[in-house]
């Protein structure tokens, strides 16, 4: 086999091979839009778990939630309440307060939006159920 | 001598097939990068149709224990798919001699290869044909061309280096 023949259709071989890899790395990449820092604290103010998740365009709290975690969710007519997640539940005049950037967000579980690279908290919280939280 | 024979083919077909085995776990981390589709041509150039069937059998075997794709349903479209290399290349594709011939035969076993397999895959995640092989093409693409490159550099010298030790023990083309 001619050697200029050989050479020519190795780069032309190994061009075409960095470009699938190129390729499936992009499309690989491109397929999660973000990553979200889950933090579960106890009562006692105890970080429990601490775990990075990544997100698809069009997901919400709740499906990353139930992906990742052991979640019980309760609905409600005014949206949804989480009961449980992992070790942290809502037992005993507790609820599990959520954090986003360290801010109780404006909207439930299920209205919250989020981006690349927010930090999510979920506390242990004691419930005063005569005078409220 | 006919006895010793049958022992040296043995020795044979299990070391070959060892070496298949262990060159695809060896490149197992590039997806569809491997010398499958180089090997079993010069098996099936140098040793027939017959032993390089054994070959791939042991191969595909050993590679759907050590993968876990062993099933009625995949381990039969992986073996259809390895042995139309030896059953093409010593019938419809016999007077294919050249380098350069067997390169570009190398890319049409990889992608006869991968359209066999995604018939299991069809009956089973349920997609389409034609949806699957979409996105298949970037995979046919790399064994392609990892095919065709090996070929165009390794056939040469490993058959050369081959048939010497096949004369040697007198184990050529039965």
């Amino acid at each position: 086999m001619d050697k200029r023949l050989k050479a020519v259709l190795t780069f032309l071989g190994i061009v075409l091979l960095l470009a699938v890899f190129y390729f499936l790395g992009k499309s690989f990449y491109s397929d999660s839009k973000g990553e979200l820092t889950i933090i579960l604290v106890n009562e006692q103010a105890e970080v429990v778990s601490e775990k990075d998740v990544y997100f698809e365009e069009g997901d919400t709290l709740l499906q990353i939630l139930s992906d990742n975690f052991d979640v019980d969710i309760k609905e409600y007519p005014f949206g949804s309440m989480i009961l449980k997640i992992d070790s942290l539940d809502s037992e005993d005049n507790y609820f599990i307060a959520i954090f986003l950037n360290g801010e109780e967000p404006s909207a439930g579980i299920d209205g919250i939006e989020f981006q690349d690279g927010d930090e999510i908290k979920f506390v242990r919280t004691a419930y005063d159920p005569l005078f409220g939280n | 001598m006919k006895e010793k024979q049958g022992v040296k083919n043995l020795v044979l077909i299990s070391f070959l097939s060892v070496i298949l085995f262990v060159q695809k776990l060896m490149l197992a981390f590039l997806p569809n990068i491997q010398l499958t589709v180089l090997l079993i041509i010069l098996f099936s150039k140098t040793l027939g149709t017959r032993r390089t069937g054994v070959i791939v059998t042991l191969y595909v075997f050993l590679d759907s224990l050590a993968f876990g794709s062993i099933s009625l349903i995949y381990s039969p479209f992986i073996l259809i798919g390895w042995l139309m290399i030896p059953f093409l290349l010593n019938s419809s594709f016999r007077k294919v001699e050249s380098v350069l011939g067997l390169a570009v035969l190398g890319i049409f076993f990889s992608l006869l290869y991968s359209w066999i397999n995604i018939m299991p895959n069809i009956f089973i995640i349920e997609v389409s044909f034609w949806h699957y092989l979409l996105l298949d093409i970037p995979f046919e693409i790399l064994l392609s061309v990892s095919s065709f490159l090996s070929i165009i550099w390794f056939y040469k010298p490993l058959k050369d280096a081959f048939e010497v030790l096949l004369r040697k023990h007198k184990l050529g083309n039965l």
